[in-house]
């Protein structure tokens, strides 16, 4: 694997890459009286032991099976009932009310059949439509179909929030927030949380991926993915006038202004952790400029995930991952791309189209570099889609589309420490409430929780007074899904 | 609003502290009805079914649940409450005897018969009467509060005065430093010495203002030409000062230009700016802080009626400014009790909205008892002019109040169309609604359970059904002479209606209403309840029509003023009514046509040569109720409007209050005897010149916050503050002309550093680095651009133009500007009183590689003319950046620079901007 152990991010981070001599530059601040104090003395041999950064690498409650986790999000809600969850008993119903219903968003009509095909792929047999057929002939059986997931509302907004943070409206802390300040980085030289997103920005924006009460510094990084060529991903990164040789130039001369200041101040040691920032921050303008740059891909590689935004992400995404990210969120695109209240046969193909071919890419790239086993692939929206066709009052006939369904819904996850080429739970005969092992999205978050090592009811954050948890008082780990 | 049975009423002895008392029911003969159908139908089931699980006489509380008493039921159990009167298909017990959702099933040995799960449906569909009395505490609930044990709490109590430590030494300036001293003693130590007087200038200037000291007013302060007295007197004069300590408060403010609304995301607040610069003039002023706390949370009460247009009524902006949840009321409300609560006094209030609070002498009931308060007032959407922006064109200004003029009266005919409309749809649909109802009833749901909303004629409005619902509940559980053929038809078994009803009239004939009586004379027996409801339906008619005297007192009685189907003004233009589609009386497109105006409204104050105050308007009166965990769904016990508890005698007027409360609320919170406001302001502002307050958690000071080391001091100080007039300023000056405060931040003292090195005793000044507006201010000002302008509506922070102070950039909630974001600024979600400093590369990146860094580089070499000799030239940015001159080693850094060809003034000087002395304060 190619990610940075914690010993060498440390030593690297220790040594200037402004100083052709780095020993000049150590031993200058050896001789600025490092050591020489009570304090300082007591900081340096606890910065020898325990990196106290605040995105320093650290354990979780137990062995873990995931390392990472990379959240595709299909924003808008996709159909179960058109993907992984096929109900033929539709057909019967067709164009005339089911006999159980559920009241949601707006109006609806009769049962609406999927227009699309189903077939079984792999050894498992799992079912999947023609939209994902590329995908499901190639990792079906690296598939965990979770079928009977269920959230509170039928809104976009409090249900996007319910996905992200565990709360339907209140700001609290993300998941990839919480995993972040649980795990830290195995990459200082970049974010540790990243989202991203083509262009532009999903509903509710950067409420998806904040921190809320927890640092900063744990706040998803947004980096929008198809800005047009040459454009710098992180805000920032490079400099718009200097070449790298006067900037080297340049920071060299503030590390020796800095180093002096320090000479006089060695009883501040925040002075010295902030020199090392500067130095980090140097390296990252070429280490994150090169993750993101996947013109670095050989041609074949770009060709297998597509020349598409979603699957020039995803190769952004595994770049990412692979140099130590913790968690990446890839959203398909700006406000709800999957939300086909209309003409969903439409909008759905070209949907699939869009994001399938960069989808199957990632799972068998990430395979063969032997990284998917303990990197956590999750795929679904915020919720699904009514087996119902809407209707729009006052017009003829229906919309070919389906309304936003919580009561049921499908997601999947791969590598990471689930079990591949599985369903697991159900929904009733119509796709329309999950029905059996049913699955809310605090026990999914309690799972990928503890797929992370961490146990989802002890990892906490004490803020205003009160402990808190992603799971609040929720929660039940999903044992049948563990590999 | 609580239409439902009277509860039981808790008291909390202040005696014993847990012991509960109850005070008796009183039963109205019409409640009485539904108790007979307990003890008839529901208590032998309950106690032969459930109570040997879920009794405390059987000693047994399985999964934390009592059905042994009524608190029990509705307080529930691990799983929630186990009913939720009125509504059965929402209520956890009936799931569980139903079998229902493959989840609880209840008893859990054998299913209960079909009729007695039939009747305690129906027990629960008529609002759950039950005369139980407690019995003490409920299982799954809190112990409840010890308020005995709670009141030792050293904050509870009132600030000790006590006089200073008598202690002689020449160091002590002010009785603060005997405090210190002799702490410090104590230990066996000695103070440390006094700082640079080069360093105690930036120290001065970064603390009161903010921005740096020239060259040359460290030149005068160094040769003793001014004294630290006079310096602070000018600082505190300076404008600079109210926009430095402004910014502070706007982070217990969590204040931010924007607000979530669900049709247009991130919309802006178009005046939040006023509050914004109302906290900042109050604070040049020197407004007394009790004054400057009471206008933000009641100006609109406490500001005479004949001067509404005082610009003091932007300080509601205090309550207005933070998230407005989609329209979520109850949210809206906690975060105002959170801002006051936690903001102000240091008490984690909020955390009790569910259940009594674990650590913390704060019961449910205070927190109800203080939404009610708040959820009695709402964020007005006319608001009161307050003034002129400076320079406005009175042309423009006169065409600007004609259109909105005329915006607000297209609002108000809409709003008027609509209620007229909402009241009509509420009768004209009567009959679909109480169809609806009617198979809604257990005994007579379609087999599937499930009922369409969707009728071939209309799609029926959720809100209605609610409001239709709560109606029949009201009208069951009162025994009302016109719905008893209903619950009585109700109860019969589905395909028995006919001939129960048959048997019905032929034995008690007489007893059914004669408009009733009337319908079903002319007509064959309903066989449904589905007839049923129609023969209902045609009385609503028959009223609707108000034809006589007699149809004009039952349309009243149906749907006036009384009555839950009444759709009021608020049902229109309350976010927390409409934002929501389920949640509307009106229909989407009447809602999407009133935002749109409301819009229209909004978007004239863009650029409007006007400023408004952000003010509240009176909402309808809030009883509050305690929602048993937080659940609107689930009343639980009435509370009055009052002050919290612990402090109660501590308010001038503790309650209960007989209007919304707010002003008194607003006295109680700086009375002079509320021992915990003055403390909180103090221990902050002590942490803002100290880098760390004497309570460390400045926004806890709960019964889990050991009392402080220096609780002396920290008490001192409150009381001097309050005899000083809660003057901010004077406080300022007493804490800056301490000993304590002009001690160096150096580490002197090796077996202080060794022994106390979180320097709790203050053997020495704490360093720090500036904030996040204080780098960006700071480089604008060395650099010369910066604007001193001050007020007026937020700018872009991004804009190249925007050279003025960060305390006027545009804060969007929503999209956090990367640039704050890298520095720690709050996200402006809820009160901040400490903000969480950290280092990531993202500041150093902004300092390289930001265009702004380098215009102020490029701007810092233009102030000087080019062509000098390179010693002059650094000398010149060296005392333009750091205020000193550079020392020759310093010198020949700049020459070994320039010995490069392609070396750059401009990159020298943001070098030099890079320097951590610029930033970092000893």
């Amino acid at each position: 694997m190619n990610t940075v152990t914690m010993n060498t991010a440390i030593s690297k981070n220790m040594l200037s890459p402004f100083l052709t001599d780095r020993r000049g530059l150590l031993s200058h601040l050896a001789g600025a009286g490092f050591g020489l104090l009570g304090l300082s003395t007591v900081s340096e041999t606890r910065a020898a032991t325990v990196d106290t950064h605040p995105l320093a690498p650290r354990s979780p409650h137990f062995t873990p099976r995931a390392k990472r986790v990379l959240h595709i999000f299909a924003n808008g809600g996709p159909s179960a009932m058109d993907t992984f969850d096929p109900k033929p008993a539709l057909a019967k119903y067709a164009g005339r009310p089911l006999p159980t219903h559920y009241n949601t968003d707006n109006p609806t009509a009769g049962a609406m059949p999927s227009p699309f095909a189903f077939k079984h792929y792999g050894e498992s047999g799992l079912a999947c439509s023609e939209l994902f057929a590329d995908l499901a002939a190639a990792h079906a059986d690296d598939l965990c179909v979770i079928r009977s997931l269920y959230t509170d509302t039928p809104i976009h907004e409090a249900s996007l929030r319910m996905m992200n943070t565990g709360s339907l409206v209140v700001p609290r802390p993300s998941l990839g927030s919480w995993v972040t300040w649980g795990l830290g980085t195995e990459n200082r030289n970049l974010p540790g949380y990243v989202s991203l997103v083509p262009s532009g920005l999903p509903f509710i924006g950067e409420d998806n991926w904040k921190s809320s009460f927890l640092p900063n510094v744990f706040q998803g990084t947004y980096v929008a993915t198809n800005r047009e060529a040459g454009k710098p991903l992180i805000d920032n990164i490079t400099n718009p006038r200097l070449t790298r040789e006067t900037q080297t130039r340049q920071m060299s001369l503030v590390e020796k202004m800095n180093a002096r200041h320090f000479e006089r101040n060695a009883d501040y040691p925040e002075l010295m952790s902030s020199i090392h920032n500067y130095q980090t921050a140097f390296r990252m303008q070429v280490e994150a400029t090169d993750a993101f740059d996947i013109s670095k891909e050989p041609e074949s590689v770009r060709a297998m995930y597509g020349d598409t935004p979603n699957g020039r992400q995803l190769l952004v995404a595994r770049r990412l991952l692979e140099r130590g990210v913790r968690f990446v969120q890839a959203w398909h695109g700006p406000g709800q791309p999957w939300d086909s209240h209309n003409d969903l046969e439409k909008s759905h193909r070209r949907l699939a189209k869009e994001s399938s071919q960069g989808i199957t890419a990632l799972l068998t790239d990430l395979k063969s570099r032997g990284l998917l086993e303990d990197t956590l692939v999750i795929w679904g929206g915020e919720f699904g889609r009514t087996p119902l066709a809407q209707i729009e009052p006052g017009k003829a006939g229906n919309t070919g589309g389906r309304d936003h369904n919580p009561f049921g819904f499908t997601m999947w996850m791969a590598g990471g420490g689930v079990k591949g080429g599985m369903t697991y739970g159900a929904t009733d005969d119509f796709g329309f409430k999950a029905v059996e092992n049913r699955v809310h999205v605090h026990d999914l978050h309690a799972t990928i929780l503890h797929l992370l090592g961490f146990d989802h009811e002890h990892m906490t954050y004490q803020h205003a007074g009160r402990d808190f948890r992603l799971t609040d008082v929720h929660g039940h780990v999903i044992r049948d899904v563990l590999a | 609003m609580n239409r439902l049975l009277p509860f039981t009423a808790w008291t909390l002895t202040l005696l014993t502290g847990v012991l509960l008392l109850v005070a008796p029911l009183h039963l109205s003969a019409a409640e009485g009805d539904g108790i007979a159908f307990f003890e008839k139908h529901v208590r032998p089931v309950l106690v032969q079914h459930c109570y040997e699980c879920h009794s405390l006489k059987d000693g047994k509380k399985q999964g934390n649940l009592l059905l042994d008493s009524r608190e029990g039921l509705l307080q529930g159990g691990d799983s929630g409450p186990a009913i939720v009167p009125g509504d059965p298909a929402a209520s956890l017990l009936v799931q569980a005897i139903r079998y229902a959702d493959g989840g609880l099933e209840m008893p859990p040995k054998q299913k209960l018969p079909e009729e007695a799960i039939r009747q305690l449906e129906s027990w629960v569909a008529m609002g759950a009467p039950d005369p139980r009395e407690s019995r003490g505490i409920a299982a799954g609930g809190s112990p409840g509060v010890d308020f005995v044990k709670a009141r030792q709490h050293w904050a509870f109590q009132p600030e000790k005065d006590s006089p200073p430590p008598k202690i002689a030494a020449d160091w002590v300036r002010q009785d603060i430093d005997r405090y210190v001293l002799a702490k410090l003693r104590d230990r066996g130590w000695s103070p440390g010495v006094e700082a640079d007087r080069a360093e105690l200038i930036k120290r001065l200037y970064a603390t009161l203002t903010g921005l740096p000291p020239s060259y040359e007013e460290v030149q005068a302060f160094t040769r003793g030409e001014r004294t630290v007295e006079e310096t602070i007197d000018a600082l505190l004069k300076s404008p600079q000062y109210g926009e430095h300590w402004g910014r502070h408060w706007l982070d217990v403010a969590r204040y931010a230009d924007t607000m979530e609304v669900v049709f247009d995301m991130g919309r802006v607040y178009p005046f939040a700016h006023t509050y914004r610069d109302w906290v900042i003039q109050a604070h040049n002023a020197d407004l007394p802080m009790n004054r400057f706390i009471e206008l933000q949370i009641a100006a609109d009460k406490l500001i005479s009626a004949d001067c509404k247009e005082s610009g003091d009524l932007a300080a509601l902006g205090f309550l207005t400014v933070g998230r407005q949840f989609f329209g979520d009321q109850q949210l809206q409300v906690d975060d105002q009790i959170d801002v006051v609560t936690r903001g102000l006094m240091g008490l984690t209030v909020a955390c009790s909205r569910c259940h009594d609070h674990k650590f913390e002498a704060i019961p449910t009931a205070d927190y109800y008892s203080l939404y009610g308060v708040f959820a009695s007032s709402r964020p007005a959407d006319d608001m009161p002019w307050i003034g002129y922006e400076p320079n406005h064109d009175p042309e423009k200004a006169a065409t600007y109040h004609e259109e909105r003029q005329k915006r607000l009266v297209a609002i108000e005919e809409h709003v008027v169309e609509c209620l007229a409309d909402a009241r009509k749809h509420v009768e004209d649909s009567a009959r679909l609604y109480l169809n609806y109802l009617a198979l809604q009833e257990p005994n007579h749901r379609p087999q599937d359970g499930q009922v369409s909303t969707s009728t071939s004629e209309i799609q029926l409005r959720p809100a209605i059904i609610e409001r239709y619902t709560k109606f029949l509940a009201a009208k069951k559980a009162g025994a009302d002479s016109l719905f008893g053929l209903w619950s009585r038809a109700a109860a019969m078994p589905r395909d028995g209606v006919e001939s129960g009803l048959t048997d019905l009239r032929r034995k008690e004939g007489d007893i059914l209403h004669p408009w009733l009586d009337a319908e079903l004379k002319d007509r064959k027996t309903p066989a449904s309840m589905l007839e049923v409801s129609d023969l209902y339906a045609q009385v609503f008619a028959r009223a609707s029509a108000r034809a006589d005297a007699e149809a004009v007192a039952m349309a009243e009685k149906l749907f006036g003023e009384q009555s839950a189907l009444r759709v009021t003004r608020l049902d229109i233009i309350d976010d927390s009514r409409v934002t929501v589609p389920l949640i509307r009386t009106i229909t989407n497109k009447q809602f999407f046509r009133f935002n749109g105006r409301r819009q229209g409204l909004h978007a004239l104050e863009f650029g409007a040569p006007v400023k408004r105050a952000m003010v509240l308007e009176p909402r309808e009166l809030v009883e509050p109720v305690v929602f048993v965990r937080g659940d609107p769904k689930s009343p639980g016990q009435r509370v009055s409007r009052q002050f919290l508890q612990i402090l109660r005698d501590r308010a001038p007027d503790p309650g209960p209050w007989p209007d919304d409360g707010r002003l008194q609320l607003a006295r109680a919170t700086v009375a002079d005897a509320n021992p915990l406001t003055a403390r909180v302001l103090v221990n902050r502002v002590w942490a803002l010149h100290f880098g760390r307050g004497l309570v460390p958690t400045l926004d806890n000071f709960g019964v889990n916050t050991p009392e402080p080391e220096h609780a002396a001091l920290l008490d001192h100080l409150a009381l001097w503050f309050k005899r000083h007039g809660w003057s901010l300023k004077a406080l300022h000056r007493y804490i800056l002309t301490s000993a304590t405060w002009q001690q160096s931040s150096r580490v002197e003292n090796r077996e202080a550093a060794q022994g106390d090195p979180e320097n709790v005793l203050l053997w020495r000044q704490n360093p720090r680095r500036l904030s996040y507006e204080g780098i960006r201010d700071t480089l604008l000002s060395v650099s010369g651009n910066l604007d001193r302008r001050m007020g007026g509506p937020s700018l872009p922070i991004d804009a190249a133009s925007n050279q003025r102070r960060t305390v006027y950039a545009y804060i969007d909630r929503f999209t956090f500007q990367p640039l704050p974001r890298a520095f720690g600024a709050p996200l402006a979600e809820t009160a901040v009183l400490e903000r969480k400093q950290t280092l990531v590369p993202q500041q150093a990146l902004f300092m390289m590689n930001h265009p702004f860094v380098a215009r102020q580089a490029s701007a810092l070499v233009s102030r000087f003319a080019p062509g000098t000799l390179l010693e002059q030239r650094v000398t010149e940015l060296y005392r333009a950046v750091l205020a000193r001159d550079p020392e020759p080693d310093e010198l020949q850094l700049a020459r070994q620079f320039f010995e490069s060809d392609d070396a750059t003034w401009t990159d020298y000087a943001q070098a030099l901007l890079m320097n951590h002395e610029l930033i970092y304060l000893r």
